[in-house]
């Protein structure tokens, strides 16, 4: 070979490029020089034409020339070869990113736990809200299944039930559904047979059970001539009940049982799971007589149906509305107004802050989940830069810079199925412990397993982990400079850009775990607020129970409470007792009152309040003390002046400083006979967990309270203040129940201080749960701080040694370390916050007594995020300040 | 012959001009801008072909391997729509720089 030739291909082969590359420009040049060869021979002689070439090739500018490889398109290797040898080559890819990442086990184990925490999490959620959202009715086309409520905007009324005569107006005029039934949730007195049960109950009509598409398990369900009133009662059991109450007896079937004191027939058994609408344990037929009432008053009802073939939401949606006009020009009295609204099932029957609070909650597992990625992104990144050297050897033997990608996707993808199935496992363990946390609370249909789609939601979340986690180190190690990297190992360009690469990421992780910290902070602040809340009543000491009587003959149940209190008060260990139609704090049966004299423009414009009928000694039990005029006394009986004790709230808000007692309000605004009490009484507010307060977010509402006595009722709440341990009056109080009535169960039997503490379960769960995720990103991000600065200073040591040789002290390089540290903080730290405060206005639901940009809170989190964050790079510091420069010379 | 600089500035111009209308390889590239120049410009491989590579690299040019039966294979250059935006504007630029200096100086254009 000619001299020039083998120099030029030496001069070239030294701008490090690929072979093919490489192999291309030699050819190219060496026809130009070729070419000007046999030009010059001629003029010039052959010695001197070759020595003039030999020049150009010598040209140093030709040496130093900086070319960059250019993609040329090359011949692939891999596509020539087929498709099989392209599955062998990734079986190696994989077999080869699996030995490589045993090669640092450590970092694969930190990485590998992140990832799985991350996926683990997200799988959790996930399942909460495909099993409670997504998954649907457990029915046949149960996506055809719809919910009928009116609305009425202008007088800001949500989510009305229907009268009974809009009910049938738009059962017998609407075409869009083919089965349209109504229902009433109700609790029943079931005994006669058995011990005395009180069970979740709906009355339904028979389309609301035939729009399920269900059949019974036993005997039948409900049918159309049930519904006549007056009618032999049938009742239809589920299975739950049906199991637990009879065993399992196929002979139940024609059993004679009581409801509430009537006699029925038992005619069916539902299978199992099936409690449909709403929480049933068993289905008595629903009643409704349109000719006992005046149109829009009465008994409503909420409408279930099921949509015909081919008919869509908004077809029913507009043909109802159609229907409502028409009705409401009927019945302007009662109509006017008046919208429909046919939902989905399950979105009607899961309140809209639910809704909001469980995707916020998917969004901030999504966050851990972006936090672990970025963590795995980061080790795997360290790891590429501490391998750019063998990536450069790959290259320089003729790796393709996709196949250099693809080996570091290939390597995340291994990561990431070893974290799937590990964070399988975490969520199959967080989900047992949710079903526990939520036992009894949740709906029917929800089921909270690992099921087929769950999986496929994990497989996904590898694939899209390996992706983001995979993808920045990938593109990084592929587009390393092997010249670079071969010329000058330790302080290559592509390990510092990196190591920006990998800062920025932290920054990525401190601010997305920031707005997790905040939410979490808010969540854990709510929870303690509830537990330290000062109810304004007393809550120790105090058991608490229900009876619900069967008789509707006011005079039966007026005697029968005045003898149950005065049973109770002789028990032994109760110091006080009192009656009332529901515990202070919990249950809503409230409304809107207006005060004599007022004229509201709108309907909305009267107070609503919460309203509580107590006996006397409601007062003593709860250790409630009226601040002005007098509490409810033994003389407000029926037949003397109907009174009333008002909280402090609604004094202030009705008469703005002025004095009440003496007014009078009218507690029914809305029906044509008024139902007035005087105020006698203003009391201290009292704390109030019930749903209606809590999503108007006013726990101490405004409140009414009236004469127990002066009211007839079927159903009272027991309270009684013991002097013992309150349990103890449980068996005594079963006993003295069963004594005056041996078919009234008492149910809800438990102490006071539960009660409350039931009453908000949501905000310990998914407040607890918020806490959880905001301690695991916490975690990871330091993980992550502490893996970037151990990684740099490494990098740094030889500079850190010559700084400390030339009399730099200790301090002076941790200050450097911790500087770098601080930067990332202070520029993640302030972006988390403010993503994190919008994030906990979508968590609102479960915030109780904190404002989302409480100071206090952020100055917390941000102290345990520097702390955290310095923490993570104590030790890569003090490993700076030990830098032997004489050592780390030497290793050069 | 023209001082480096100058040269070095107006290189990238000459080639986009050349590959205008017709593609053309390396060595017919050299030879064209020698023999239009009347032999005051000239280049050597190793100014030449690296400035190819970048202007390729930047996407103004893009060059192919060309086979004819029994011939060597050759790498053509052709212009890309990038390169004719830039060319239009080095024309523009270069007029614009010619009739400053032809103010400045007082020497005209031929």
């Amino acid at each position: 070979m000619d001299e020039w030739r083998e120099r030029l291909r030496s001069v070239v082969g030294g701008w490090g490029l690929s072979p093919e590359e490489q192999a291309g420009i030699v050819d190219e040049l060496e026809q130009h020089l070729e070419q000007e060869l046999a030009e010059l021979r001629p003029h010039v002689g052959d010695a001197v034409a070759r020595e003039r070439i030999m020049a150009q090739v010598n040209d140093p500018a030709l040496r130093d020339a900086s070319v960059r490889s250019r993609h040329r398109p090359a011949v692939s290797v891999e596509s020539s070869r087929g498709a099989a040898r392209g599955w062998a080559s990734l079986a190696r890819d994989i077999r080869f990113g699996w030995r490589s990442l045993r090669t640092s086990p450590g970092t694969t184990a930190m990485a590998t736990i992140a990832l799985a925490l991350g996926i683990g999490l997200t799988t959790v959620m996930f399942t909460i809200i495909y099993g409670l959202l997504l998954r649907g009715l457990p029915f046949e086309n149960a996506d055809r299944i719809a919910m009928v409520m009116e609305a009425n905007p202008s007088q800001r009324e949500e989510e009305l039930s229907l009268s009974m005569h809009d009910f049938f107006a738009f059962r017998d005029a609407q075409k869009s559904f083919e089965t349209f039934g109504a229902w009433g949730a109700t609790t029943v007195n079931i005994a006669g047979d058995e011990r005395p049960e009180r069970v979740n109950a709906a009355r339904v009509t028979a389309a609301t059970l035939s729009a399920a598409r269900v059949r019974p398990l036993l005997g039948r369900a409900v049918r159309a001539d049930d519904e006549v009133p007056g009618g032999e009662l049938v009742v239809v059991l589920s299975y739950s009940l049906w199991r637990d109450r009879y065993a399992s007896d196929s002979s139940v079937v024609g059993r004679a049982v009581r409801i509430n004191g009537q006699p029925a027939t038992v005619v069916g058994v539902m299978p199992n799971g099936f409690e449909f609408p709403r929480d049933a344990k068993l289905w008595l037929p629903l009643r409704l007589d349109p000719a006992t009432s005046p149109w829009g008053s009465g008994t409503h009802v909420n409408g279930v149906a099921r949509l015909r073939a081919g008919v869509t939401f908004e077809q029913a949606n507009t043909e109802l509305a159609s229907i409502a006009k028409r009705i409401a020009a009927e019945h302007p009295e009662s109509n006017k107004g008046v919208r429909t609204i046919v939902q989905p099932f399950i979105r009607a029957a899961i309140p809209a802050r639910v809704y909001a609070l469980l995707y916020a909650m998917f969004g901030a597992v999504g966050l851990v989940f972006l936090v672990a990625c970025t963590n795995v992104a980061n080790l795997l990144l360290a790891r590429a830069t501490h391998r750019t050297k063998e990536v450069a050897i790959r290259v320089a033997l003729g790796a393709s810079r996709t196949a250099i990608a693809r080996q570091f996707l290939v390597e995340a993808l291994v990561l990431s199925i070893v974290s799937a199935a590990l964070g399988a496992l975490v969520a199959q363990a967080g989900l047992a412990a949710f079903r526990r946390a939520v036992a009894g609370q949740a709906p029917f249909w929800a089921d909270f397993r690992l099921h087929p789609q769950v999986l496929l939601f994990i497989a996904l979340a590898a694939l899209l982990a390996s992706l983001v986690s995979g993808l920045l180190p990938a593109l990084t190690a592929a587009r390393s400079d092997i010249t670079d990297v071969l010329k000058d190992q330790a302080l290559g360009s592509s390990s510092l850009r990196s190591g920006k690469l990998s800062r920025g990421l932290v920054v990525f992780e401190l601010a997305l775990s920031s707005m997790l910290l905040i939410v979490a902070a808010l969540t854990t602040k709510s929870v303690l607020n509830l537990r330290s809340v000062e109810p304004g009543f007393r809550t120790s000491g105090v058991i608490t129970g229900r009876v619900t009587l069967s008789t509707r003959d006011t005079a039966r149940q007026t005697a029968f409470f005045d003898r149950l209190e005065e049973e109770i008060a002789r028990l032994p260990g109760a110091a006080a007792t009192s009656l009332g139609s529901d515990l202070p704090g919990t249950g809503w049966n409230g409304g809107r009152v207006a005060v004599e004299g007022r004229t509201y423009a709108r309907k909305s414009d009267q107070p609503e309040v919460r309203r509580l009928a107590v006996t006397p000694g409601f007062f003593k039990t709860f250790d409630v003390t009226v601040s002005r005029g007098r509490a409810i006394g033994t003389e407000d009986r029926t037949g003397t002046l109907p009174v009333a004790v008002v909280n402090q709230r609604f004094a202030d808000e009705s008469f703005r400083g002025g004095d009440p007692i003496g007014h009078r309000i009218d507690l029914t605004p809305r029906d044509t006979v008024a139902h007035w009490v005087t105020i006698i009484g203003v009391m201290p507010n009292l704390y109030a967990t019930d749903q209606g307060s809590i999503n108007r977010g006013i726990p101490w509402p405004a409140e009414v309270l009236t004469a127990f006595r002066q009211d007839s009722r079927s159903s009272a709440s027991i309270a009684i203040r013991t002097t013992g341990d309150p349990e103890s009056v449980a068996q005594p109080l079963r006993t003295l129940v069963a004594s005056l009535d041996p078919d009234l169960p008492v149910y809800s039997l438990t102490s006071m201080s539960d009660v409350l503490a039931q009453s908000r379960w949501d905000v310990r769960i998914f407040g607890g749960l918020f806490v959880l995720f905001g301690i695991v990103a916490l975690a990871l991000a330091s993980i992550g701080l502490y893996a970037v600065l151990a990684f740099s200073v490494s990098r740094r040591e030889r500079e850190m040694g010559i700084r400390m040789a030339l009399g730099a002290a200790a301090a002076d390089v941790m200050r450097l370390v911790l500087r770098e540290a601080t930067v990332q903080v202070a520029i993640g730290v302030p972006i988390g916050m403010l993503l994190g405060v919008g994030l906990a206005r979508l968590a609102g639901a479960v915030l109780f007594q904190v404002r989302p940009n409480d100071p206090a809170i952020i100055a917390v989190v941000v102290a345990t995020l520097a702390a955290t964050g310095l923490a993570a790079c104590v030790a890569p510091a003090l490993r700076a300040t030990r830098a032997d420069p004489v050592r780390s010379l030497r290793s050069e | 012959m023209l001082g480096n600089d100058l040269k070095k500035g107006s290189a990238e111009f000459l080639v986009l001009s050349l590959l205008e209308h017709e593609r053309r390889h390396g060595y017919e590239l050299n030879k064209l801008i020698e023999s239009r120049s009347n032999g005051v410009l000239t280049f050597h491989i190793a100014s030449l072909y690296p400035l190819l590579y970048r202007m390729e690299d930047r996407g103004w040019i893009v060059g192919r391997w060309v086979e004819k039966a029994g011939e060597r294979r050759r790498r053509f250059y052709s212009i890309t729509a990038a390169g004719r935006r830039a060319l239009d504007a080095l024309r523009e630029g270069w007029l614009e720089f010619a009739a400053a200096v032809a103010l400045v100086t007082g020497v005209q254009h031929g």
